[in-house]
């Protein structure tokens, strides 16, 4: 019995240390799709695959070895580091292939990458929310930049601190999906469903007294924008 | 027995000595992360003291220059230090407490030093406002007064950035009994007793109402409901609307965001409160591509204009792009007024492609925008256009006459020439009564 015992709280203890020791090496963030993985990102990018006509491909949200190959051979076809991991630049090069270039009727004149973190803060911020949502929390950081009180940059706005939780906790960090990025182009392309706000907060979250002062335009979904 | 609980001593020490172990490398982890922290926001604060300094000084010498060439250069220095010292006010903790008045007034600076330099090099003979330079001179030296006490304060009596940043996310807005924001909101409370610097009050963006405001009146939530049901009568013949909602908005142009509910996702529109126009709509709608089913392009576009024509009564399109992507086409419309084209009267249209109906729009420019315009007259003929451009480039092609938007919300008649040199492509937009190069934008 005390052998038992004896076996058993080693085992628990190594199995503790080993979680630990896990916890204080970097930050542990997920940042790419593997084989393996299984969720909405995945299926997202099994559908695009399949648009793509990749006819093998079934949009199950599970990354299985088809869509492990297809991937692979999109990363070889667009010079792309090829191991089969959907990391950012492969979301990207998945996406543009579906997308046009975007045209000088932009808001902003921005670059491809400014394009992937105003896609990543909205996923960050608002996925899951009623489209037009997702487009207003991209307008809210584009509104920002063009107003004189705030950073002159997408990423100055995204990275200010205190200014987006989803920087702050590390949501900002996880892969957008395909509805961000089309999000974060009509916000680009002058969409505004938040009418001109410069500050959006969840009311059922939000106890910061001074965003509640601010005068209120509209609320969509959970969030509520105000100027 | 004895082994066994030598074994299970040893492993109790083990146990306590890695636990200790792993605390203390977490804790100076965690300490030597925090001091990176604190050190870039320090870094920031000074930066920005530093950059605001080099503006009180260029702004002071300013005010004895007798040389043109030296102002200019002095107003290109202010208007890089304004860029830095706003930069580096972006990488502090403000956000929840920003320094509105103190931002205003670097914005103006900016614009002044911009405003000026353009006068300064074009030589027309503009002189330096120096009313506005010393009313700015005085408001930057008085904020800088306060960056020293504040300065010296937080240099002598080490105080934490991060403490404030912690105060901020606890209390939840601006902490009472943190002395660095007490300074910070000093300084910006001294900044909004200065009047409003008028001249720059007129020349920012400021949105103003549209021309078509004062002609009409303020529409209900239910006629606003109704509107957005008969626009989209067509759209919806086949679609069962189960519910609706109606929701009031105060932005730029106060409107209601008008929801329905159907069986074929949400449609979501915004209607303006005033004369009850169509701002933009979104329908959520599931686009399935099958053999059958793939809209023409030609349909589209002429759907597209269809629908612009019944929203808005605009005849004369032009389409300036399209954009096909594997589900639905987007179309960029502006209008053409007598002959001439406008840009600022904007329009985006998206058509599924699997039944052509319309899933997006947004007319927001075009309702900004769009007003009786009378042309500046044309005093440079096409054929003299060339005299007004780079000899270097190649392929020159005159499009025709444009309308672009200039700054301060103003609307410029241009010629729109595109031409080339070596690799790169060029649009060019020159003044039609006076010749200028008004725009260059790179063709990409």
């Amino acid at each position: 019995m005390s052998n038992k015992i004896y076996l058993t709280s080693l085992l628990v203890f190594l199995v503790v240390l080993l979680v630990i020791s896990n916890g204080f090496g970097e930050e542990r963030v997920r940042e790419a799709l593997v084989i393996g993985d299984f969720g909405e990102d995945v299926k997202s990018i099994q559908e695009i695959l399949i648009e793509m006509d990749y006819d093998d491909i079934k949009a199950t949200g599970l990354f299985g070895l088809d869509t492990f190959y297809a991937i692979k051979s999109i990363q070889e076809n667009n010079d792309l580091e090829v191991t089969g991991v959907v990391n950012e630049e492969t979301i990207s090069t998945l996406i543009q292939s579906e997308l046009e270039e975007i045209e000088a009727t932009q808001v902003l004149d921005i670059t491809d990458n400014e394009l992937t973190i105003l896609a990543k803060i909205i996923y960050g911020e608002a996925r899951g929310e009623p489209y037009q949502g997702q487009i207003a929390v991209g307008a809210v950081v584009i509104n920002r930049v063009l107003h004189p009180s705030f950073p002159n940059t997408i990423a100055g706005v995204i990275y200010e601190p205190l200014a987006f939780t989803a920087v702050a906790d590390g949501q900002f960090y996880l892969s957008p999906n395909q509805e961000s990025f089309r999000a974060a182009r009509d916000a680009l392309v002058g969409m505004d469903p938040s009418d001109g706000a410069l500050y959006y907060y969840n009311p059922a979250k939000a106890t910061s007294k001074w965003i509640w002062s601010r005068p209120i335009i509209k609320r969509i979904g959970k969030h509520t924008f105000a100027r | 027995m004895e082994v066994k609980k030598l074994l299970l001593r040893i492993f109790a020490v083990a146990l306590a000595v890695s636990l200790i172990v792993i605390t203390y490398s977490q804790v100076s982890n965690n300490q030597r992360l925090s001091l990176q922290v604190e050190n870039n926001y320090q870094l920031a604060f000074i930066d920005l003291t530093t950059h605001l300094e080099h503006v009180e000084e260029d702004l002071v010498m300013t005010m004895a220059s007798a040389s043109q060439e030296n102002m200019a250069i002095m107003m290109a220095s202010i208007w890089r230090n304004v860029y830095a010292a706003q930069k580096s006010i972006g990488q502090l903790p403000f956000v929840l407490a920003p320094l509105e008045e103190t931002e205003k007034l670097l914005f103006n600076v900016a614009g002044f030093a911009e405003d000026t330099l353009v006068s300064l090099v074009n030589n027309d003979g503009i002189d330096m406002n120096y009313d506005i330079l010393q009313n700015i001179t005085h408001q930057v030296k008085d904020v800088n007064t306060s960056l020293q006490k504040l300065t010296h304060e937080i240099l002598t009596e080490n105080k934490s950035w991060l403490q404030l940043q912690q105060q901020l996310i606890n209390t939840a807005g601006m902490p009472l009994n943190n002395s660095i924001a007490n300074g910070l909101q000093e300084m910006d409370g001294k900044v909004s007793q200065y009047p409003e610097l008028s001249i720059f009050g007129q020349k920012q963006s400021i949105v103003s109402k549209p021309d078509w405001y004062e002609y009409s009146r303020d529409i209900s939530p239910q006629e606003a409901m109704e509107k957005m049901q008969r626009l989209i009568s067509s759209e919806i013949d086949d679609v069962f609307i189960n519910n609706g909602e109606v929701v009031a908005t105060r932005g730029d142009l106060p409107g209601y965001m008008v929801t329905l509910f159907s069986n074929k996702g949400n449609i979501t529109g915004q209607i303006t409160k005033r004369a009850g126009r169509l701002n933009w709509l979104i329908w959520e709608k599931p686009i399935i591509l099958t053999a059958g089913n793939n809209i023409d392009i030609h349909k589209a576009t002429a759907k597209a204009q269809t629908f612009l024509l019944d929203a808005h009564q605009v005849t004369d399109l032009k389409e300036l792009s399209r954009t096909v992507t594997p589900n639905y086409y987007e179309f960029n419309y502006v209008c053409v007024d007598n002959g001439i084209t406008c840009y600022p009267d904007l329009f985006w249209v998206r058509i599924a492609r699997d039944d052509g109906k319309i899933v997006g729009y947004n007319g927001n420019q075009f309702l900004m925008n769009h007003r009786q315009r009378v042309f500046n007259e044309v005093k440079i003929a096409e054929e003299h256009i060339n005299n007004f451009l780079n000899p270097s480039l190649t392929e020159v092609q005159v499009m025709g006459l444009v309308l672009i938007p200039s700054k301060f919300n103003q609307e410029i008649l241009v010629y729109e020439v595109f031409g080339e040199i070596g690799a790169e492509s060029y649009i060019i937009f020159i003044n039609a009564t006076t010749g200028k190069e008004e725009l260059i934008i790179r063709k990409k």
